[in-house]
């Protein structure tokens, strides 16, 4: 799989364009547990943490760009940024996570190449592995075509979350329903409902069991001509 | 010269009953063993005895597919001590393996994408204790 085939996403901001290489990282610490009774080394895991880095371009410093909006989420809480695997395709690996801030912002600039930025999303306590079932543009009220998450008990809730990038003319209580069935056709039960005014990532908690097969209803446009997301589920 | 082997088709990495040999290009199962320096005044040169044996796996992803990711991502997301089997043939065909059982976890793992390259990773495995060799 070609590297530009990673993307990342940050809060309502597609970084693609300012961005030649993502990274996702998972750090395991470990103790060790070792004894007078050991033959070898011993050590126990303790959990996780990931983060997310991008190496990119500074292309300017208005609202919307790397530069600014690095700076905005430098050591901010609150940033809820994903890192897609394999971008073409619907559904894709997305590592999401939430509530975390940006922990490094380095500006290169040597003699002979661009200058470059990087950031890196850490800090968060939940990052979460899912995929992503939705990108694109609805005009219209009704569903996005049914993803299959893959055969399995889902039976402990997980994560939706969604990433508007756009928004034609003015949104206010837009409602984007993320459904669940077993089979994908019919059955399809609300799993999470994100009410949308505005552009921004939203993340919403998934409780009890949900079916493999998912999908997306834009059930209110609240006054918006269309909206533009990418929606993601991480189901445990 | 005689008795040396290549790596493909002659090297084998299991975690959780699962062979991910097929997924990687390169596999660095490595032994490490401390020196803990007993030298004393009457001395006349360094003088260390071994500590004990500490294990670890370096993996390369040849190939990352989300099958690849989930058994990878599952652990370090829930960091769980897991069986881990290493083999290793030798140019007559015997082979000598490597056992760990409930006592594997990865300690890290990246995945990386940059413009002129492909997706790569390169996962890195505790092995706690020693091995059962067979």
């Amino acid at each position: 799989m070609k590297g530009t085939e990673m993307g990342v996403l940050v809060d309502e901001f597609v970084f693609d364009g300012a961005t030649s290489k993502v990274e996702i990282t998972f750090d395991v610490p470990e103790q060790e547990a070792t004894n007078l009774a050991s033959s070898g080394q011993e050590f126990e895991p303790f959990p996780s943490k990931m983060q997310i880095a991008q190496t990119g371009y500074f292309e300017g410093i208005a609202d919307g760009s790397l530069e600014k909006e690095l700076n905005r989420r430098l050591a901010k809480t609150g940033v809820i940024v994903t890192a897609l695997v394999g971008k073409s395709a619907t559904p894709c690996i997305a590592y999401s996570i939430l509530n975390c801030a940006n922990m490094t912002m380095k500006f290169g600039a040597p003699m002979d190449n661009l200058v470059t930025l990087d950031g890196a999303w850490g800090v968060a306590t939940n990052p979460r592995r899912g995929k992503r079932i939705y990108s694109g543009t609805l005009s219209a009220i009704g569903t996005t075509p049914s993803v299959d998450y893959g055969a399995g008990a889902y039976a402990n809730g997980g994560w939706a979350i969604l990433h508007v990038t756009g928004i034609a003319g003015a949104a206010s209580g837009a409602q984007i329903v993320v459904e669940s069935s077993a089979n994908g056709t019919t059955g399809w039960t609300a799993e999470a409902t994100f009410t949308v005014s505005a552009k921004g990532a939203y993340a919403l908690a998934l409780v009890g069991s949900v079916d493999r097969y998912l999908r997306v209803n834009l059930t209110n446009k609240g006054g918006a001509t269309s909206l533009t997301f990418q929606a993601i589920v991480s189901l445990t | 010269m005689s008795g040396v082997v290549k790596a493909p088709g002659n090297v084998t990495v299991t975690f959780d009953a699962t062979d991910i040999t097929q997924y990687l290009d390169q596999a660095e199962l490595q032994a490490a063993v401390a020196e803990l320096e007993t030298t004393a005044l009457n001395s006349v040169a360094q003088e260390y005895i071994p500590g004990l044996p500490n294990w670890q796996g370096n993996l390369k992803v040849a190939k990352w597919d989300s099958v690849i990711d989930g058994i990878i991502a599952a652990n370090v997301l829930t960091p769980a001590k897991k069986n881990c089997i290493w083999t290793f043939k030798d140019a007559t065909a015997v082979t000598v393996t490597y056992t760990w059982t409930n006592n594997a976890f990865f300690t890290g793992y990246n995945i990386s994408g940059a413009i002129g390259t492909k997706i790569e990773s390169s996962p890195s495995l505790r092995l706690s204790g020693n091995p059962t060799r067979a």
